[in-house]
């Protein structure tokens, strides 16, 4: 469908068609997942986190100020959230989380800078994308996806731990020229 | 790739590294923009991987926020899989999913007609109102692995209760009554609330606590009653109408009743004792029993106020007279942000207590000598303009002062505690009409024991939640700010405008200091708050919700 102005959608859905909420959930749905994905370690996390920052925007839509950025107020709440959700007692305890609420802390101002260009059209090209990727480089992102701990990867492909993070890296290389050369 | 970023990588995915490596990753990132800009561009490709290779989730507590009631057909289904439910099922095998924390994962809002309605946290479009004050006995609190009877009509966190008979199938159920009672049930069960004082249970488990101010109040069972204030115990009936009961707290009563439901018998009953009653005989006697018999109470969960790092940014910004952080005390005393102005003092145990990163001022428990009072006056300027601004959590459904104004008594008059003006949760009270577990704000001048000028919130409140409340007087307006809303407000009468200003010292947690026998003049608070702000004007409706948002860490940082 043709893209409508997101403003548009506010005025509806503050104009109590509650249904049009549905758009903004469809076009901003993947991108703040993914944004959540990128600093939370479990996806059920992420998603819960999603939930909760549409639910936020939902509750207080009349807030948003006409002619501002919609993403940058979503990134923005989400933002909030995460570092409510490492600030819990329960994350606090585990040194990957700690160690990942400072990292976010630090990078937070980046991240959202980088990720103001991602849309949900954007994201979902990103599964063509990998396809096209050479077969080591592909098993490599697969495989992470999966679950899949580097240890193991490695030992399958005959390799060192760090050279699954190169392989990595150099994957995630390919497939930002495939994005930039599919977005045109 | 650089050895650093692989390192950093492999420290964000979990990998064991160690302290000195990661300090030195860390600084690397806050210093090195490139760097940064290189880790970041890694782990947002990482989470677009993610995000699009996994199934769309299923958002059930958003659907019925919104009200959606059938998804509309996905436009382009071809990039997630449709085992929606194999991936609910896989997260609910890992950890349980808040989504699914009702059992069947929905929770029907039911119209007025059949005494159900929402608190706050639903907002707007909900589609049912609220239930008027002489229909509602209760709320539901809380609500655990839940399932409800086949036919029964399920109920949400916040719904209220009229009196009516609930089947419970499975799970834990935690119910308020608007008199202060708390009620623990644990399914199988089936039980009626049959009015404010009356709880029945026919079969299942049953577990009440009973505060002093709930007189009256009575949990029956096949042939017997459990009668007491101030007590806390629990019933277990049987399928063939065995009642065992056990007391945890205090000195109940036990009546076996005949078949009109009168008292025949009546039994006093010692604290940690347990007496079975059989069916046919009433026989009372003594149980070997445990508290694993019996209803757990839920494990506590304490909640911090988790206040946005910027909140008193905001606040500071709108120039409070006096502001109380609760970040620390002193020899019982919390200092005022505010250079020169009074400290609060705590007395009877009411402390700071710390909760991470976050810090509130906790009252314990409803002992009358638990209060805070500032420790000197401010001439409040009740009769022109002014707010009172405060974080607040309530720890169940009962009559508590959350703040009073008190003026200084005349010499040698009778009420040593003259109000001017009060801010107070509400059970379900006798004296006064208003939407039971409402909050109440009361502006009465000239101060005294009577009298005044009642605003009270639209909705009621839920207790382990955490609000945002604004009392002020705006020119001849009371008005009343819940979670940046207004939720309340009352014209002033022409005795309450005055120009002169009245010197008045704050309490909280309590309705006076001075000694008092009855504990209506008590109306302890047990709960817990945070950020207490006095402002010599009334704040504005922008600021207001500025200061909401801030809290929840909606707003940008000011600048």
């Amino acid at each position: 469908m043709q893209r409508p102005e997101v403003q548009d959608i506010i005025d509806q859905v503050l104009a109590g068609d509650r249904d049009a909420f549905r758009q903004l959930v469809k076009l901003f749905g993947l991108p703040l997942r993914s944004f959540l994905c990128s600093q939370v370690h479990h996806m059920e996390d992420a998603d819960d986190l999603a939930q909760e920052v549409f639910l936020t925007v939902y509750r207080n839509l009349s807030t948003f100020r006409r002619g501002e950025d919609f993403g940058a107020w979503l990134r923005g709440i989400a933002r909030n959230k995460v570092q409510n959700f490492f600030r819990s007692a329960t994350r606090r305890r585990n040194a990957t989380d700690r160690f990942r609420q400072e990292v976010c802390q630090v990078v937070g101002d980046d991240l959202d800078a980088s990720s103001s260009a991602d849309s949900s059209e954007m994201v979902q090209r990103l599964l063509s994308c990998v396809s096209k990727l050479p077969d080591r480089l592909r098993k490599v992102v697969r495989a992470g996806l999966d679950g899949d701990k580097p240890g193991k990867i490695a030992e399958e492909m005959n390799t060192s731990i760090g050279a699954v993070y190169n392989l990595h890296w150099r994957a995630n290389q390919l497939l930002r020229q495939c994005l930039s050369q599919e977005v045109g | 790739m650089e050895q650093d970023l692989t390192d950093i990588l492999m420290a964000w995915t979990g990998e064991p590294i160690d302290d000195d490596r990661r300090r030195q990753l860390l600084s690397r990132l806050r210093d090195d923009a490139e760097f940064r800009k290189a880790f970041v561009a890694e782990i947002q490709m990482l989470g677009m991987l993610r995000a699009v290779q996994s199934a769309e989730p299923r958002w059930l507590e958003l659907e019925d926020e919104i009200g959606w009631t059938a998804r509309a057909p996905r436009q382009d289904d071809s990039h997630f899989e449709d085992g929606v439910m194999l991936r609910i099922d896989r997260a609910t095998a890992r950890r349980p999913s808040r989504w699914l924390a009702w059992g069947a994962g929905i929770a029907a809002v039911l119209a007025v007609g059949i005494g159900l309605g929402f608190f706050w946290f639903h907002g707007a479009g909900s589609g049912a109102g609220p239930i008027r004050a002489d229909a509602a006995v209760a709320v539901v609190t809380q609500l655990e692995n839940v399932r409800w009877g086949s036919g029964e009509l399920a109920s949400a966190e916040g719904a209220l209760l009229a009196p009516r008979r609930i089947r419970l199938a499975q799970g834990h159920a935690t119910i308020d009554l608007f008199n202060g009672v708390t009620l623990h049930v644990e399914g199988p069960a089936d039980f009626e609330i049959a009015s404010l004082d009356r709880v029945a249970c026919y079969r299942g488990k049953i577990r009440a606590r009973v505060p002093e101010s709930a007189q009256g109040f009575a949990v029956t069972g096949p042939g017997v009653a459990v009668l007491d204030m101030g007590t806390e115990y629990a019933m277990n009936v049987t399928d063939d109408g065995t009642a065992r009961i056990m007391v945890f707290k205090g000195r109940p009563q036990l009546s076996i009743l005949d078949e009109q439901g009168d008292t025949l018998r009546s039994v006093p009953l010692k604290e940690t004792q347990s007496v079975s009653i059989a069916p046919r005989s009433r026989r009372v006697e003594l149980a070997m029993a445990s508290a694993r018999d019996f209803v757990p109470l839920p494990v506590p969960t304490p909640t911090p106020a988790d206040l946005n790092n910027d909140y008193a940014t905001y606040v500071r910004a709108s120039k409070p007279w006096g502001y109380w952080r609760f970040e620390e005390a002193q020899e019982d005393s919390v200092p005022n942000e505010i250079e020169g102005r009074p400290a609060m003092l705590l007395r009877g145990g009411v402390e700071i207590e710390t909760m991470g990163h976050n810090h509130s001022l906790l009252f314990p428990s409803p002992d009358p000598g638990q209060y805070a009072l500032m420790d000197g006056f401010w001439d409040a300027p009740l009769g022109q303009g002014y707010a009172i601004e405060v974080w607040l959590l309530s720890e169940n459904i009962d009559s508590a002062t959350i703040a009073a104004l008190v003026a200084r008594p005349a010499p040698g008059a009778k009420d040593q505690d003259p109000h001017a003006m009060l801010v107070e949760l509400t059970g379900r009270s006798r004296e006064l009409i208003h939407q039971p577990g409402a909050m109440r704000y009361l502006l009465r001048l000239p101060p005294g024991a009577g009298g005044g000028t009642n605003a009270f919130t639209r909705k009621g409140y839920i207790p382990q939640r955490w609000y945002h409340v604004v009392a002020q007087r705006v020119g001849d307006r009371m008005e009343f700010w819940v979670n940046g809303e207004k939720s309340g407000e009352a014209k002033l009468g022409a005795t309450e405008k005055t120009d002169a200003a009245v010197p008045c010292r704050l309490i909280l947690g309590r309705l006076k200091i001075t000694p008092q026998s009855e504990v209506g003049n008590i109306r302890p608070f047990v709960g817990r708050l945070d950020e207490l702000a006095v402002y010599e004007r009334p704040l504005a409706a922008e600021e207001i919700k500025e200061h909401y948002e801030a809290g929840r860490g909606m707003m940008q940082p000011k600048r």
